[in-house]
């Protein structure tokens, strides 16, 4: 029973939850799931590589966790909290 | 002759490329918007042009505007794609768009040696298969690399696109594209480095940036530092050249001809000279800072503080460069998206303190030495801090006034790399020229100026030692009730304080000119340091003007100037008062503190209280209304 659970817990059945990026931890890789990019500013970040699918993972925050760095697609890119909150991610 | 455009992302070496290619000494920075506008060189066959870093034609920023107008207005033989290696994907989305738009781009791989160096591996083969274009790999430091390219340029019609370009998703569906031969073109994972992890560290970024800067301040401007000793050699050259200088003359020339060699020459430019080697030294340190890099992590330190002040992590570079030059700082404000944003840097940028003030502190305070004690660099300190003091203050109230902040900020830290002597050393001799070629202008000119009007009267007499009844004197004499409320009612200060909107080191020199070595004498310690505050503060020189004139418009360019000299007006006011009460009398200085404490901060409760609570100023309902 024991081995199983654990599999199961390997296997990611249960690590599916999905959040957003501001509230993701620093050091660990995530996967976005969901971007709704409605204003200019958005589709920049679209632009930049924040897809569907694309792997992420946060590098820093800055005071009063405002700032986030993220690495994405082999660069280091700054985004607001705001930004960071319509940002739907899960881990992987 | 034939046209080659460069475009790309920022910070992949367009720049490099291009002074390679023409030979040009552009400046080239470690971080995104170095280039600001479209620059032009020649070569033997080509004219080329080297546009700002951009990620994407859809017109987010000014400079892409700029961007996209010229790639599809302008005839353009080739246009290079410059493609930084290890961020390839990134950098392709843009080659995908200029595909799209009907552009047949030339593929130019530059840096392959970073992404070799951490064990990647690129094939140029399979992404020119790929997309149908030329693709080259270029090290755009390397001339013969470069000519390689120049010798073999050719365009292809690129490969159809599988995806429909007026698909609704169409970044999603570039993207997937790209993905989908992305790991066979270039196999490569980027790795942080143990201090950019550190770094990422807030707690150490801290640590970090409070030594750094203290560091250089100790190393540009204290006395035992580095600056302080050079400086002290050049004053000991300019006083033997002055001697040197008054001995000749004076023998051999009429009496106009001596006090003219030794008053401009000598005296005026020679002050200012003096202080050269700490605003180098200066400007060795905001290179060397800019070219590792480091200047992004403050900028993504900063960007939560600077958003509650409505500003962003981006304007900690002007501000920072502003302390070098404002003139030079204020050109690079074009690479803040935000318009609102752009303003209120252009605005608020001119109260910090940049090096040509640095002169007439120095100037006014070796002049104050009795009066001030051994207090000078606490003095220049506090002077700093007052300084951003003011400039804070006047961002937050501007963002109390005009709440119209979109909160977005989206900026890329590039990984850090040791700087290049060659390329620090060509930016410092740029800067340092651009300088020194101003100080020899217009300062010059200004000393003459000041010289003639000092020495000759009304009636076109040449005066000795009389400057009482000269032009100068008349003039700030009509003007100087102006400056009695701050406690400056001397004509010399008004007539240097005038002088000095030309440009602020003229202040030092006529400082000089027109008070000799007595300035100390006639004032006292509260006196000097309003005037020091004053100076620091009031009206951004010509020059400065003319780039806000030219960035924000002309009402922009009249706030700054109203509002900067209103500011320094009042500051000096305040503390001029206050300081008067407390050497009366210390309680009822502190009495007074408190009264202006509590009206401070009312106000500033009304400010917030008016524009959080209301839907809107009534001006604006007003307008509404109307329309």
């Amino acid at each position: 029973m024991h081995t199983f659970i654990v599999f199961l817990i390997k296997s990611g059945m249960f690590c599916d939850k999905k959040f957003k990026l501001s509230d993701a931890k620093t050091g660990f890789n995530y996967v976005i799931c969901d971007f709704c990019a409605d204003d200019l500013a958005d589709k920049r970040l679209v632009d930049l590589g924040f897809t569907k699918g694309a792997k992420i993972r946060v590098v820093g925050k800055s005071f009063a966790d405002q700032t986030f760095a993220v690495s994405l697609r082999n660069s280091v890119i700054c985004i607001r909290k705001n930004q960071a909150d319509k940002i739907v991610i899960k881990s992987i | 002759m034939k046209n080659i455009v460069l475009v790309g992302n920022s910070n992949v070496g367009k720049t490099t490329l291009f002074n390679t290619i023409t030979g040009d000494d552009a400046h080239v920075g470690n971080w995104a918007g170095v280039t600001v506008d479209i620059k032009q060189g020649k070569t033997d066959d080509f004219f080329v042009y080297d546009l700002p870093g951009i990620y994407s034609l859809d017109c987010f920023s000014m400079e892409e505007q700029t961007a996209k107008d010229f790639l599809l207005l302008h005839k353009n033989d080739f246009v290079v794609n410059v493609v930084e290696c290890k961020n390839i994907a990134r950098n392709l989305y843009l080659t995908l768009q200029m595909i799209e738009l009907g552009l047949k781009p030339i593929v130019v791989v530059n840096m392959c040696d970073v992404a070799e160096k951490s064990g990647g591996r690129f094939f140029a083969s399979k992404l020119q298969k790929r997309l149908g274009v030329p693709v080259f790999v270029v090290d755009a430091t390397d001339k013969k690399s470069c000519l390689n390219l120049l010798n073999n340029l050719c365009t292809k019609t690129p490969l159809p696109l599988p995806y429909d370009k007026k698909s609704k998703n169409i970044a999603q569906k570039r993207y997937e594209y790209i993905d989908s031969f992305a790991n066979e073109v270039l196999c490569f994972e980027q790795k942080q480095t143990w201090l950019e992890k550190l770094l990422f560290n807030k707690w150490f970024f801290v640590l970090s940036f409070i030594l750094l800067f203290c560091f250089v301040f100790w190393f540009c401007f204290a006395k035992n530092g580095v600056g302080g000793c050079l400086s002290a050699l050049t004053e000991n050259a300019v006083i033997c050249f002055k001697e040197w200088l008054q001995n000749v003359t004076s023998k051999t020339c009429p009496a106009w001809l001596s006090s003219f060699a030794v008053d401009v020459v000598a005296e005026g430019v020679g002050t200012v000279a003096k202080f050269l080697p700490q605003i180098v030294l200066l400007f060795f340190c905001l290179t060397l800072l800019e070219d590792t890099g480091y200047i992004s992590y403050v900028a993504f330190f900063f960007d939560g503080i600077m958003s509650k002040i409505g500003l962003d992590g981006k304007s900690v570079f002007t501000f920072l460069l502003c302390f070098g030059c404002n003139t030079s700082a204020l050109a690079t404000s074009k690479n803040l998206c935000d318009k609102n944003v752009q303003k209120s840097v252009l605005i608020v940028s001119p109260f910090l303190p940049c090096s040509a003030k640095m002169p007439v502190f120095l100037t006014i305070l070796a002049f104050a030495s009795p009066a001030l004690g051994g207090l000078h660099m606490l003095v220049v300190l506090c002077l700093y801090l007052v300084c951003i003091a003011v400039a804070l203050s006047v961002a937050k109230l501007l963002h109390m006034v005009d709440e119209k902040q979109n909160g977005n900020f989206v900026l890329e830290v590039f990984a850090l790399r040791l700087p290049s002597v060659k390329r620090v050393g060509k930016t410092l001799y740029k800067n340092t020229k651009e300088f020194v070629s101003r100080l020899a202008g217009t300062l010059f000119l200004c000393i003459v100026v000041i010289w003639l009007l000092k020495s000759f009267s009304f009636d076109g007499r040449f005066l000795m030692d009389d400057i009482q009844n000269s032009i100068l004197a008349t003039v700030g004499k009509k003007m100087s009730f102006l400056l009695a409320p701050i406690g400056l009612d001397d004509w010399r200060v008004c007539v240097s304080l005038l002088l000095g909107i030309t440009a602020k080191e003229v202040v030092a020199g006529s400082l000089v000119l027109l008070f000799g070595y007595s300035f100390g004498g006639g004032f006292t310690a509260l006196q000097t340091i309003t005037f020091l505050v004053f100076v620091a503060l009031y009206m951004p020189c010509v020059s400065t003007v003319a780039v806000i004139k030219k960035e924000g418009g002309t009402k922009t360019a009249l706030t700054s100037v109203l509002l900067s000299t209103g500011v320094a007006y009042i500051v000096c006011f305040v503390f001029y008062s206050f300081g008067l009460a407390f050497a009366q009398n210390v309680v009822f200085g502190f009495v007074a503190c408190i009264c202006l404490l509590f009206v401070a901060m009312s106000l500033g409760f009304v400010l917030k209280y008016k524009c959080k609570n209301c839907k809107g100023c009534k001006f604006e309902n007003f307008t509404m209304q109307k329309k």
